[in-house]
């Protein structure tokens, strides 16, 4: 007998296709309302970064999270909008009438706001020249001015290395 | 592997989540419903990437991509309509479970 005969095996494998997290607690879905959870928790994930959560689901009440992370293209959901996305979510499924929904938007990392602009004010503020900066980085200059002018790309840890160099240690 | 495809593919390595940009600028999109188009279903690895690309450039200009539950990356070419009756008659022509609005997160 192979292991997918196995109702637990098959069950497990059913899981693992999905991006709903504690998908196992929503009990008493039809086949057509599961694909439909997933395919909206896909699309929620893929565009928006956002996921969702199963905390507890009872034939009274469904309670889920929902998480946006740091979304590619930039668009963030407040907390408001991100409890109405997890109420949509569950719309015109079969799952219980009253649904709680607990949101976490998301809280960019302060680092984020460094950008060239961000740099060259910084560097004007403080009176400071490329070569100054360069030498207490210990990165070449001309590498420093390419962040500057935005030639070169600010990575997540270029942009940590520039904020706690302006904000923190001066 | 071209040049656009290698900067692709590092995308989607660095967004494993989902991206979605024009190309060949690779600016992510950041309005509209996104649809996917019909004829690049199930397109994944590079010679999935290599066939959106291509048939991207022919039509709507944008790629998107995210990593299945397989750990494959998958792509397609993404259809983009400011218009929600359009987004909708785009959605049954390209045969799609759901189409979903950049700007609010809803989904039709």
């Amino acid at each position: 007998m192979g292991l997918e005969s196995l109702p637990h095996f098959k069950a497990y494998t059913d899981m693992k296709n999905t991006f709903i997290k504690n998908e196992h607690l929503l009990t008493g879905l039809s086949d057509f309302d599961l694909n439909t959870l997933r395919t909206r928790a896909e699309l929620h994930r893929r565009y928006s970064n956002i996921d969702i959560k199963i905390i507890s689901c009872s034939p009274e009440k469904l309670v889920l999270s929902i998480r946006q992370g740091k979304p590619f293209n930039g668009n963030v959901f407040d907390t408001k909008r991100l409890v109405e996305i997890g109420k949509e979510f569950v719309q015109g499924v079969g799952v219980p009438n009253t649904v709680h929904v607990g949101a976490q938007p998301y809280n960019p990392p302060p680092p984020e706001a460094v950008t060239p602009e961000w740099i060259r004010k910084k560097m004007h503020e403080h009176g400071l020249k490329v070569k100054d900066v360069s030498h207490a980085l210990g990165v070449d200059s001309h590498t420093i001015s390419a962040y500057k002018n935005g030639l070169k790309p600010l990575s997540g840890v270029v942009r940590a290395m520039f904020y706690y160099y302006f904000n923190k240690n001066r | 592997m071209t040049s656009l495809e290698k900067r692709l593919f590092e995308i989607a390595a660095q967004n494993p989540k989902g991206f979605t940009v024009t190309i060949p600028d690779c600016q992510p999109v950041r309005s509209g419903w996104c649809i996917g188009h019909k004829e690049t279903q199930n397109s994944f690895g590079p010679k999935g990437l290599k066939k959106v690309v291509e048939h991207a450039m022919r039509t709507t200009g944008v790629v998107g991509g995210w990593k299945g539950y397989d750990g494959r990356f998958y792509f397609d070419t993404v259809i983009i309509e400011a218009d929600a009756g359009k987004a909708l008659d785009l959605k049954h022509e390209h045969r799609q479970q759901a189409i979903y609005h950049l700007d609010t997160g809803k989904i039709m």
